[in-house]
């Protein structure tokens, strides 16, 4: 076993060696952080649930099991945070950050060099976020977690409790829903 | 368009198809419009959210910031399972207790629900009198203060002996003025054998029974007496022969 694993960190943690699982902090937070981003509208929400995911995994050390890895182990408890989030947050908060958001939309650098271009993607970026934002919870956790942070259909299958055929069914659903949820907000019309 | 083609389709975008399936869709795309603004819908879509995925600002984090959330949350300590899942037990206890009791009360004697009170006839119960409470315990010596010459063998001054629970400090004076009673000799002798805190002027020689006999008789009912007529005629009187007879042990009934 390697000194710098996750099973070996999560051991030395559990002994009570702190610095271990500041490690793992450091080594997740920006994945936990990403996913988190994506889940709830507001960064410091997504701050928030990061580090109330740390510190319940540091609470509950000695029920993670090593046979599952740490990052999934992790993930699961911010989607499972994200979730009651996206429960107890309010529509008004949603509109704040949709306002926030759209008044520095003049600002936004884009990538194109065509400004025309660059408008159009941010047009449509800003319809997906909405779209994403306006998904109910469970679409939009299974759409970040595979066609966001790309991950395998196994992990997803775990993080949610379900079987990997299970997870499959799910992302085409979500998959489906967001396009239906976008395809108005673009002025598409609905196929 | 289908929804399992539009399935499909989406697979196919998002790479979710084998090599083999995504040609064969592939051909289909270009010979029809529909499913190919479809696929290509399903294409911006994915492309559009892997750039969602790489618009996210820094975190504000820290290890400082989350050492404090720990400390202020308490570092918990994972309680065992029988306290977490104690209130499981609650039910199972008091089923438990249920069972208890209800085999206990099987165990008294038959009848015990409805003759446990034991019915004193020598006295009824005066009016005065606080609530009795059935309470054996052997009798205190200061009250029975007997002659030596009707002092008996049989009676034993730990014979449990049915008291009135009137209270503690009555108890007490009673019994102080049981003992005057006992030491006066001006009174006749039978007073000397009166319990001052039983209601019945009973003779400490006549055993008490104990509440803890209740329901059980202590001497056999007498049996009934059995008069068997019987078909022949006596030659004296005329009439049938009658045979009295102590028990129905050796008595056949019928023809």
């Amino acid at each position: 076993m390697e000194l710098d694993s996750d099973v070996a960190l999560v051991k030395r943690a559990r002994d009570g060696d702190y610095a271990a699982f500041e490690a793992l902090f450091e080594r997740y937070r920006a994945l936990t952080f990403r996913f988190a981003y994506q889940m709830v509208p507001r960064r410091d929400d997504a701050e928030d649930i990061v580090q109330e995911a740390f510190v319940r995994a540091y609470q509950n050390l000695d029920k993670y099991r090593d046979e599952a890895k740490f990052t999934t182990w992790l993930l699961r408890i911010v989607t499972n945070l994200c979730t009651d989030q996206a429960r107890m947050s309010t529509r008004r908060t949603a509109l704040e950050q949709q306002e926030a958001a759209g008044a520095l939309d003049w600002m936004t650098i884009g990538s194109y060099e065509d400004p025309i271009q660059n408008l159009e993607a941010d047009r449509r970026k800003v319809a997906l976020r909405k779209a994403l934002a306006a998904l109910p919870v469970h679409h939009r956790t299974i759409i970040v977690l595979r066609d966001i942070e790309e991950r395998e259909y196994t992990e997803i299958a775990e993080i949610l409790g379900c079987t990997i055929g299970g997870a499959k069914l799910r992302v085409l659903r979500a998959r489906r829903a967001l396009k239906e949820r976008i395809a108005p907000l673009l002025g598409e019309e609905k196929q | 368009m289908r929804k399992k083609i539009e399935e499909e389709l989406a697979k196919l975008a998002f790479g979710d198809l084998s090599a083999d399936e995504a040609s064969r869709l592939e051909l289909r795309t270009q010979v029809d419009p529909e499913a190919a603004k479809t696929f290509e819908s399903y294409r911006r879509m994915k492309d559009e959210l892997q750039l969602l995925g790489q618009d996210v600002p820094e975190d504000q984090l820290s290890k400082e910031r989350l050492r404090q959330a720990i400390l202020t949350r308490g570092l918990k300590h994972s309680e065992p399972a029988i306290q977490r899942m104690s209130w499981i037990w609650m039910p199972v206890a008091a089923a438990f207790i249920a069972f208890g009791a209800f085999y206990l009360k099987g165990n008294f004697p038959a009848g015990g629900s409805t003759s446990t009170v034991v019915v004193d006839k020598t006295t009824a119960p005066e009016p005065n009198w606080l609530p009795e409470v059935g309470v054996v315990r052997p009798p205190k010596n200061d009250v029975f203060v007997m002659p030596e010459t009707s002092r008996s063998p049989v009676v034993s001054s730990s014979a449990p002996t049915r008291v009135a629970m009137g209270g503690t400090r009555k108890s007490t004076r009673m019994s102080g003025s049981a003992s005057r009673l006992a030491n006066d000799p001006e009174l006749p002798s039978g007073a000397a054998g009166l319990d001052m805190f039983d209601r019945s002027p009973m003779s400490a020689s006549e055993p008490v029974e104990s509440p803890l006999n209740f329901g059980k008789s202590a001497e056999p009912a007498p049996a009934p007496t059995i008069i068997v007529i019987q078909t022949e005629t006596d030659a004296s009187t005329g009439t049938l022969k009658a045979t009295e007879v102590g028990d129905t042990a050796n008595v056949l009934v019928g023809g």
